[in-house]
């Protein structure tokens, strides 16, 4: 149970680390919400699409290797977006509002890309999940990053206007 | 050339820095064992230091005076600037990526291959001086100076990753990519922070850093919409009568 709650705490904290980055530069603070909303939203939206999925053709782990993955998905995508925060803020502090808004949705994205990455590990193994699962996954993290990148952008846009 | 990387005995200042020409993979082993770091880490930060105040002297003698040594200060701040804005991020991207935490060896590693890097910036030294020699006009000294930049980032990049591999990191490859990007994008905007390096010969006062005029990435969307016919100024600004 600790080790969830850890998770969740770095996953809250990159993210929200993020977002107050762009809050400062920006002086809105849309972003303080918006980046750490959009991390949870799709994670709650679209993991139980994959589960069912994953599931409904045979390749899905047990309920609680799953809710370990997702655990250490988040975790990963919280510390990483810690680690881009001072790179960030720095590069943030002399650009345009629209450059800010850019390498901010960059450090966000980069975060989902290592947790897609440790999520898949996580699920299926180290090596690469075999046919139908690769595509099954790869589709679900397609929409994932569609559905996050638009609803981004969608929060951000009258901030950056 | 890196030799068989055993855990050697300590080498400290010159010896360290031959051992990181001749023998990068015993460092490597040091580095890997935790043995020495804050040692270590002072002989790279003071390569680093030189190599790249050297560089930029070089740099800075295009125009010559006090842009010598304004470049000679100017370069390892934005060297040594970098590196600790950027290592906790190789740090938490191999945490992410499941590797143990390991700031002090991944801040000495980060050094060393910046100091590996500043040792290639003065070995290219006399090419910026030859072209100082025959009056390099300045957009070829300009591009002169970041092909110059890029071997020695190169160089680094190649140390950097090479240790990740050695210690055997999950995804080595990838957070030696990504840390590479970041470190470059980061390098890039310090540098364009602490311009000017080499000025421009119609520059009569030299300033120690220009003021700040926006981010190398607005300067760079700005120019591509220049390109498309999208001007974002009314008039191009013109030099002051002197």
């Amino acid at each position: 149970m600790s080790s969830i709650s850890s998770s969740v705490a770095s996953a809250a904290a990159g993210p929200l680390a993020v977002g107050a980055v762009l809050t400062l530069r920006l002086h809105d603070p849309a972003p303080l919400v918006a980046v750490p909303a959009v991390v949870f939203a799709v994670a709650a939206l679209t993991l139980p699409a994959l589960y069912i999925a994953a599931a409904v053709v045979g390749a899905a782990p047990p309920i609680g290797d799953v809710v370990r993955a997702v655990g250490r998905a988040l975790h990963a995508l919280g510390l990483v977006h810690l680690g881009l925060v001072m790179p960030l803020a720095f590069l943030v502090a002399s650009s345009g509002s629209e450059t800010a808004f850019a390498l901010g949705a960059i450090a966000v994205a980069t975060g989902a890309a290592i947790a897609l990455k440790v999520l898949r590990a996580a699920l299926f193994g180290d090596g690469a999940p075999a046919g139908g699962r690769a595509v099954l996954f790869w589709s679900w993290a397609a929409v994932a990053l569609v559905i996050g990148g638009r609803l981004f952008g969608e929060l951000m846009t009258e901030v950056v206007a | 050339m890196s030799g068989p990387g055993v855990v050697g005995a300590p080498a400290g200042g010159l010896a360290l820095v031959d051992q990181l020409l001749r023998d990068r993979g015993a460092v490597l082993a040091r580095i890997e064992a935790g043995r020495g770091l804050t040692g270590m880490m002072r002989v790279f930060v003071a390569t680093i230091v030189v190599g790249a105040a050297l560089t930029g002297a070089a740099m800075g003698s295009f125009r010559g005076g006090a842009q010598i040594g304004f470049a000679a200060i100017k370069l390892p701040i934005a060297l040594l600037g970098t590196a600790a804005l950027c290592a906790p991020a190789l740090t938490a991207l191999g945490r992410g990526l499941g590797r143990p935490a390991a700031l002090a060896r991944d801040l000495a590693l980060v050094t060393m291959a910046l100091a590996v890097g500043a040792l290639v910036l003065v070995a290219l030294v006399p090419v910026l001086l030859v072209a100082r020699a025959v009056d390099l006009e300045y957009h070829g000294s300009i591009l002169l100076t970041v092909g110059v930049g890029a071997v020695g980032g190169a160089a680094a990049i190649a140390v950097l990753a090479g240790g990740l591999r050695r210690a055997a990191v999950r995804d080595a490859g990838l957070a030696a990519a990504l840390f590479a990007l970041i470190f470059a994008v980061v390098g890039a905007q310090g540098a364009w922070t602490l311009r000017p390096w080499l000025v421009r010969p119609r520059t009569p006062e030299v300033p120690f850093v220009r003021s700040l005029e926006g981010s190398l990435y607005d300067a760079v969307l700005d120019t591509a919409r220049s390109a498309t016919g999208r001007y974002t100024r009314a008039e191009a600004p013109l030099p002051e009568a002197p």
